[in-house]
């Protein structure tokens, strides 16, 4: 599609957010980094235009407002913040593609899509990571209910530069 | 955040408490900037967006660069490549803001679910689907 898809980190400046932006910085979206240590950011944005002057991207201190403005969001942080984050963004979140980084057999995706029930959340396993032998290209796996949200994050994870696999349904 | 969805929507047909509750969970909040696109020419257009503030605008370019206008759409207004919103093909027009706005978007499969669930709002959509022939009419009309 050629229009540009916004995508909101949530927990851009903690280290698995950094990760995801830089490795998302070069791929053609509008970005928009939310975290709530301005200075942090500020050193992530350095960091990205340093790598690819051409990105997209904004800083943003407010979940609700990188939210609204998104079409697809990313949530890093912790499952102990979840909760009141997902109270605050839910009305922001309604229809789209949320996708949480989780451990594998955890409860909290199950439960993150409770808090979040209009939203489409897609969990994306972060560890173990498989590595493709042949290639050594790293293979991350997702998982979600819905049929559309799980090509579009594969599709996301494609522009990262990584493989990903389905492995099932949330619930 | 629905506000001037639900207003519009009351003006032709008479909703629930429990039916404007379903309404609000089957759009989609979206924040635009001012020159941002919703929609680009080729794409598949998959929403019908709703303006709850703000301008959009529908158009093509001809092959000389010059942009020409279809509809400009305000605060209250419903804008949509309607005929690759409902044929799923790539759209002839580009939908972009003409200032910061927001809206709210429901797409193909949403917007059947809301048909099913509030059989009203097929009266309402039908409405606005004369309203919208009318006009359209009306252009042609025009030399």
């Amino acid at each position: 599609m050629a229009t540009k898809q916004t995508i909101a980190i949530i927990g851009a400046a903690e280290s698995i957010g950094i990760a995801i932006s830089k490795k998302l910085a070069s791929g053609p979206y509008r970005l928009l980094l939310m975290g709530e240590n301005i200075l942090a950011l500020r050193d992530l944005e350095a960091d990205i235009l340093a790598k690819y002057m051409q990105a997209e991207f904004e800083l943003f201190i407010c979940p609700q407002e990188a939210c609204w403005e998104a079409d697809i969001i990313i949530v890093t942080v912790g499952e102990l913040g979840n909760a009141g984050l997902c109270s605050k963004i839910r009305p922001y979140a309604t229809g789209k593609v949320v996708i949480s980084i989780a451990d594998p057999g955890s409860d909290a995706l199950a439960a993150l899509q409770k808090l979040l029930p209009y939203s489409k959340v897609i969990s994306l396993l972060k560890s173990p990571v498989d590595r493709d032998d042949d290639n050594g290209n790293v293979i991350i796996r997702i998982a979600g209910n819905d049929a559309d949200a799980l090509t579009t994050v594969a599709h996301v994870i494609g522009n990262a530069g990584f493989r990903s696999v389905i492995t099932g349904d949330l619930l | 955040m629905y506000e001037i969805l639900l207003e519009k929507v009351a003006e032709k047909v008479s909703l629930t408490t429990a039916e404007e509750e379903i309404t609000r969970t089957l759009f989609i909040p979206k924040k635009i900037r001012k020159k941002q696109y919703l929609l680009q020419q080729e794409d598949i257009c998959k929403n019908l967006a709703f303006i709850e503030k703000g301008v959009l605008r529908s158009y093509t370019i001809n092959e000389t660069g010059t942009e020409q206008i279809l509809q400009l759409a305000l605060e209250g207004h419903w804008i949509t490549d309607m005929y690759s919103f409902i044929s799923q093909e790539p759209a002839g027009y580009n939908i972009d803001a003409v200032e910061d706005s927001e809206l709210l978007l429901i797409s193909h499969q949403a917007i059947e679910e809301l048909y099913e669930r509030i059989p009203k709002f097929e009266r309402y959509f039908r409405i606005l689907g004369q309203n919208n022939i009318l006009a359209l009419q009306k252009r042609l009309k025009v030399r």
